[in-house]
């Protein structure tokens, strides 16, 4: 595609039909979570918009972001809006290695300063001077200073570039922090998940070549189109918590019958993502549709959460799997509703809080 | 156990009987959209997948909603499923890209959903297109 090409003039060089457009618009709005009436507004944009150069840079992380959202099926889609995007520089997609991927980066940012859009997973480690993940002779943290330094913004994508993440959990030995401690300022939008919903993450790249900006965040950094609701708000379980029917084994009765996970350590309460609506596989479910509780994962410290298996209003430190200084560094998981999450270390005595599901319900 | 199919599944009786409360408030969402096109003259239009679902709930709706007399087949980047339902001026689309897998699925309130008409843009070239048409038909053997 020409630099300076418009994406309709792209899609109609292509052969694409209006009625094809217009499909594309229908998926793309429903991909950002805007209503359908916006349809109309968002293929006027489209039809302008213009194709951004995007340097995604993979830190420490597992590649389960990248498989998340190269696997996710909705391939048509995902393929043109990557074609809408020049993705220029991705370590594990690329063809080429070594000093000319290399040249491939340093080229973007001296040819679209200002312009192009920096995509990370994975954490940062810090400790050591870094050492501990190194690209090219370049420490994680050199490679990020000098790539979003002429960056439009940077998306941190998955819960590790979001918040740290897995690499971050305690005793965290490489010192790893998330984009936001080492970028302060450039706009960072963070889709956090550990992987996030592979539409979510296309969704925020729809969002920012449709509307050339970034979308509305929450307080941590992550676009309320997608995070705005808790899993517990858009639960179809909740009649059954609001009722106070709760599976106490994952093969009782009421687990058969579809009752609430909380007892069963759903975190879904605590946890701004969209999985409730948006789903997994294609739209087939998401984990409590399919008997597991939520385990947070789109939250900063999910890790150190204590068991993914005890009650929110369980203390820190029940499962007998958890070392104590885990416990000790670990993240309240009994604040009150909202406050897990929000980077707040209540204090050991908040930590033995009692809450019950009752508790929970009267203080929402 | 050897593979998926060993897993038994069964699906239970009824499955698809009673709405749910959810699918109830759905229909009287659509109910309320239809009233407001016939006062105002406004469509509208719902995206299934903003919505929580329980299982059995996207059966239940559909079942609700029935079928009507037209439905018709779209082919652009994939094959799109468009039909009324038993309720006139409710369409319900399921749109599928090349590997058959959804990429939306909407429900309409409207006489004719926009993208099954002849698009504009698309008719501009549509003389040149059937002279080039009769020109390849007779010139080619
Ligand atoms: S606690 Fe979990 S399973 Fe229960 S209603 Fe809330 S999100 Fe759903």
């Amino acid at each position: 595609m020409a630099d300076n090409e418009t994406l309709g003039e792209q899609l109609r060089r292509q052969g694409i039909s209006r009625r094809s457009f217009l499909k594309f618009c229908a998926a793309t709005t429903s991909l950002m979570a805007l209503p359908p009436t916006m349809v109309s507004a968002v293929a006027a944009a489209l039809e302008k918009a213009r194709r951004p150069s995007v340097i995604w840079l993979s830190f420490q992380e597992c590649t389960g972001c990248t498989e998340s959202l190269t696997r996710s099926h909705s391939p048509t889609l995902e393929s043109l809006i990557f074609g809408a995007i020049s993705l220029d520089y991705h370590h594990t997609l690329q063809a080429c290695a070594g000093h000319f991927a290399e040249h491939l980066r340093t080229e973007v940012i001296d040819k679209h300063p200002g312009e192009y859009l920096v995509l990370v997973d994975g954490s940062i480690p810090t400790r050591d001077d870094g050492v501990y993940s190194t690209i090219a002779g370049m420490t994680n943290v050199q490679i990020l200073e000098e790539t979003a330094a002429q960056a439009a913004a940077v998306i941190a994508v998955g819960t590790c570039a979001a918040f740290g993440g897995l690499p971050h959990a305690d005793p965290n030995p490489t010192g790893a922090v998330p984009v936001s401690d080492i970028i302060t300022d450039k706009p960072i939008i963070n889709v956090s998940g550990c992987p996030p919903i592979p539409t979510v993450i296309t969704g925020v790249l729809a969002h920012y070549l449709t509307f050339g900006g970034i979308p509305e965040l929450d307080e941590l950094g992550r676009p309320l189109m997608f995070y705005g609701d808790s899993i517990h708000d858009r639960c179809y379980r909740r009649p059954f918590y609001d009722k106070g029917l709760f599976a106490k084994t994952f093969d009782d009765a009421g687990a058969r019958d579809g009752w609430c996970l909380y007892e069963l350590g759903c975190k879904g309460p605590t946890t701004h993502n969209a999985c409730a609506t948006v789903k997994w596989n294609e739209g087939t479910s998401f984990p409590i549709e399919s008997g597991h509780p939520c385990l947070g994962c789109s939250e900063p410290d999910f890790w150190d959460a204590g068991s993914f298996y005890n009650p929110l209003s369980a203390p820190i430190g029940d499962s007998s799997d958890w070392a104590a200084p885990a416990i000790a560094a670990g993240a309240a998981a009994g604040a009150a509703l909202g406050l897990y999450g929000r980077r707040h270390k209540a204090d050991a005595e908040a930590r033995r809080e009692p809450l019950t599901a009752r508790d929970l319900e009267d203080k929402s | 156990m050897n593979g998926l199919q060993d897993i038994t599944v069964t699906v239970e009786e009824g499955a698809v009987g009673e709405p749910s409360a959810q699918v109830l408030a759905i229909a009287s969402e659509i109910a309320g959209q239809l009233e407001a096109w016939l006062a105002t003259g406004e469509t509208a239009s719902i995206d299934l997948r903003s919505l929580p679902m329980a299982p059995g709930d996207y059966q239940a709706l559909k079942a609700l909603l029935g079928e009507g007399e037209v439905s018709a087949r779209l082919e652009a980047l994939g094959p799109s499923d468009i039909y009324e339902t038993a309720v006139p001026g409710v369409w319900w689309l399921k749109h599928r890209n090349a590997n058959d897998e959804v990429m939306a699925e909407l429900i309409e309130i409207t006489d004719c959903p926009g993208i099954l008409r002849t698009q504009a843009e698309d008719l501009s070239s549509a003389p040149g297109q059937l002279r080039e048409r009769m020109q390849k038909a007779t010139v080619e053997p």
